[in-house]
């Protein structure tokens, strides 16, 4: 397909205001028939994608009109429709709010009523999870489906909502030009909160412009590239595999569900120049024996990010991927996908790494870090103190909550610009030396890469057996964080199998504990609180 | 020296698995080949890497199930085929410990 013949919204779309689907407008003008996509045995051009993502946006224009909030919900995972999906909403000048397949019907319903979305996308596989998840929503929505032939039949089970099928889609073309503001949402996050409600991170466009200009830089992201796709929509680091790939005209490659545990092979079939995972996949990899040495000559580079990176997975992987550079990314969500880095360079890495633990390394170019003491003064350099950093990543703040907002984004004294407290414990570096993790200054911790906040689980745990005295931790410990949680509650009486069950209703599968174990009471240390440090040392008695 | 044989391994798997059948209301004697466990949820990542690692210490065998396809990883046949087709090769100083098919 010629340039030209391309729907008129590439051209006319972006404006001239630069926002997060212009690299993709620009890369759908230059290389309309390279592939931009492979998902689900589907390989779709640029072209294609822009027309799939083209016929959303007019339909949402259309047919959804409402501006308040510019936000639009996607229930959609490893399928066309999830990508088309998030480049429509971008397309049709609304920011997109994902949510989450995996997770239970409540938390999404939570996400989706919060965020006050008018319409949301939906792709074919989550046709089941409909109506648990709108039957119970009372504000009217707009229910796009692309893909569903006949939407009769679902619209008569969802009698409250305007359910759209294919028949109902706008064509590309009928897209009317939006403006996009570069301060507006481009996504909004949900994250595990600690009070037990989850903090929706508002992301701006030239927060994740700022950050896709450093990786396509640094990385030399080009047409030949192919990047891998494995992170869920509801973790931030899904934005780096679109947006690095669209940036530059490569080609996104997205696994099937059940080629992430041991994704080995699709590395070598996909041909990927460009991996990025959550630590755990290499330690699960290399666990199974799958990080041979030479194992993925077609890397470039080998890409980690989201929890600690253990430097036995880091120089494994760095011998199966010759070809690559491995790199260690840090980031929370609330500073946009990752914002310092490390690269891994063997023996001298070893002697830079800290209790079997790659550093974070130092800041992207923009970005400053300062590392504090509870006062929010600096440290001295060798000294350990929690991170703050600063730079055009720091993002808009929390979603209708100036409370935690403000508790968070702060100005330093003697500082001028607003710094977001990243809770991480992190060495004051000497001159010329990376940053080194060391743990967090709350009670927040990574499963298998996901971030959970200990007290939101405790707060689910505490509605549902009545019970204060409850504590969750992260147990067992793996290589690089934790692999599970298990709780105590401080009542022998407790209905555990009920606390379980009510626990999953509501909480993601990787925040339910694995098991809760009741003690008559929970030990409290010498301030008063609960001892975890004795909960902890009573699991690993009895491990 | 006992044969390892597929049927041994998928017997310690479901025993692995005993309480979470349970949860589910099934019975081992019920469970077929194609049972995924990951699918079904009675495992998830870091349950199957203790699973390996009480196969391993079981069969007394350092497995290497980097190349087994994906799809076929977490399902009961086919996991229990390649684990005893690896103890067959490591045959030499393959021992069978307190196990009851």
């Amino acid at each position: 397909m010629r340039a030209d013949l391309l729907a008129p919204s590439v051209a006319a779309a972006s404006g001239t205001q630069r926002s997060l689907r212009s690299g993709f407008e620009r890369s759908c003008e230059q290389h309309p028939e390279r592939a931009a996509l492979e998902v689900a045995g589907t390989t779709l051009t640029y072209a294609q994608l822009h027309e799939r993502a083209a016929a959303i946006a007019a339909t949402l224009q259309r047919r959804a009109p409402g501006d308040e909030p510019p936000l639009t919900a996607l229930l959609a995972a490893r399928s066309v429709t999830a990508f088309a999906g998030v480049l429509g909403i971008l397309l049709r000048g609304h920011g997109y709010v994902p949510l989450n397949p995996k997770f239970p019907a409540d938390r999404n319903r939570e996400m989706l009523e919060r965020a006050g979305c008018g319409a949301v996308v939906v792709d074919m596989e989550r046709l089941s999870a409909l109506e648990p998840l709108l039957g119970a929503v009372q504000r009217p929505l707009v229910v796009l489906v692309p893909e569903l032939d006949h939407a009769g039949e679902l619209a008569a089970r969802l009698p409250q909502h305007t359910v759209l099928g294919a028949a109902d889609l706008e064509p590309a073309d009928a897209l009317e030009p939006t403006a996009v503001d570069p301060d507006g949402i481009a996504y909004l996050l949900f994250t595990s909160g600690s009070t037990g409600k989850p903090k929706g991170v508002m992301v701006a466009h030239r927060n994740v412009l700022a950050f896709v200009d450093v990786m396509v830089e640094r990385y030399g992201i080009g047409v030949g590239d192919r990047l891998s796709q494995t992170f869920d929509l509801t973790f931030d680091l899904s934005a780096f595999d679109m947006f690095v790939t669209w940036e530059r005209g490569a080609c996104l490659c997205c696994p099937p569900e059940e080629a992430l545990m041991s994704p080995a092979r699709f590395i070598r079939d996909a041909e990927l120049t460009v991996w990025f995972s959550v630590p755990s996949t290499g330690v699960f990899m290399r666990r199974l024996g799958a990080l041979k040495p030479d194992a993925f000559p077609s890397l470039r580079w080998s890409l980690f990010c989201g929890e600690p990176l253990p430097v036995e997975v880091a120089r494994a992987w760095a011998a199966a991927a010759p070809n690559s550079q491995v790199e260690n990314l840090y980031g929370p969500t609330e500073l946009t996908i990752a914002c310092a880095l490390y690269r891994w360079v063997g023996e001298r890495s070893l002697a830079e790494s800290e209790h079997g633990v790659v550093p974070i390394g130092t800041p992207y170019a923009g970005m400053r870090a300062i590392v504090v003491d509870e006062a929010l003064r600096s440290v001295e350099p060798g000294d350990a103190g929690e991170l703050l950093m600063t730079g055009p990543q720091v993002t808009l703040g929390y979603w209708q909550d100036r409370e935690r907002t403000d508790a968070a984004f702060v100005v330093p004294p003697g500082e001028e610009a607003v710094f977001y407290r990243t809770g991480d414990r992190v060495r004051r570096p000497l001159d010329g030396r990376p940053m080194t993790y060391l743990g967090r200054v709350d009670h927040q911790i990574k499963v298998l890469g996901h971030r959970v906040e200990l007290g939101e689980i405790e707060a689910a745990l505490r509605e549902a057996t009545g019970v204060d005295a409850v504590v969750a931790l992260g147990w067992p410990l793996t290589e690089s964080g934790a692999g599970a949680i298990v709780a105590f509650v401080g009542d022998l009486e407790v209905d555990v199998p009920a606390a379980l069950a009510a626990a999953r209703e509501r909480l993601p599968a990787y925040m339910v504990p694995r098991a809760i174990h009741l003690l008559a009471e929970l030990p409290l240390n010498a301030n008063g609180k609960f001892d975890r440090r004795a909960l902890r040392e009573r699991l690993e008695g009895s491990a | 020296m006992s044969a390892v044989t597929a049927a041994t391994v998928r017997a310690l798997i479901l025993r692995e698995c005993e309480e979470s059948l349970a949860d589910f209301g099934m019975r081992a004697e019920d469970v077929a080949d194609e049972l995924d466990l990951r699918q079904y949820g009675l495992i998830d990542s870091l349950g199957f890497l203790e699973l390996v690692t009480t196969l391993e210490a079981e069969l007394d065998i350092a497995l290497d199930l980097g190349d087994l396809p994906p799809e076929e990883l977490t399902v009961l046949g086919p996991l229990s085929h390649a684990v005893a087709e690896q103890a067959a090769a490591q045959r030499g100083t393959t021992t069978l410990r307190a196990v009851q098919p």
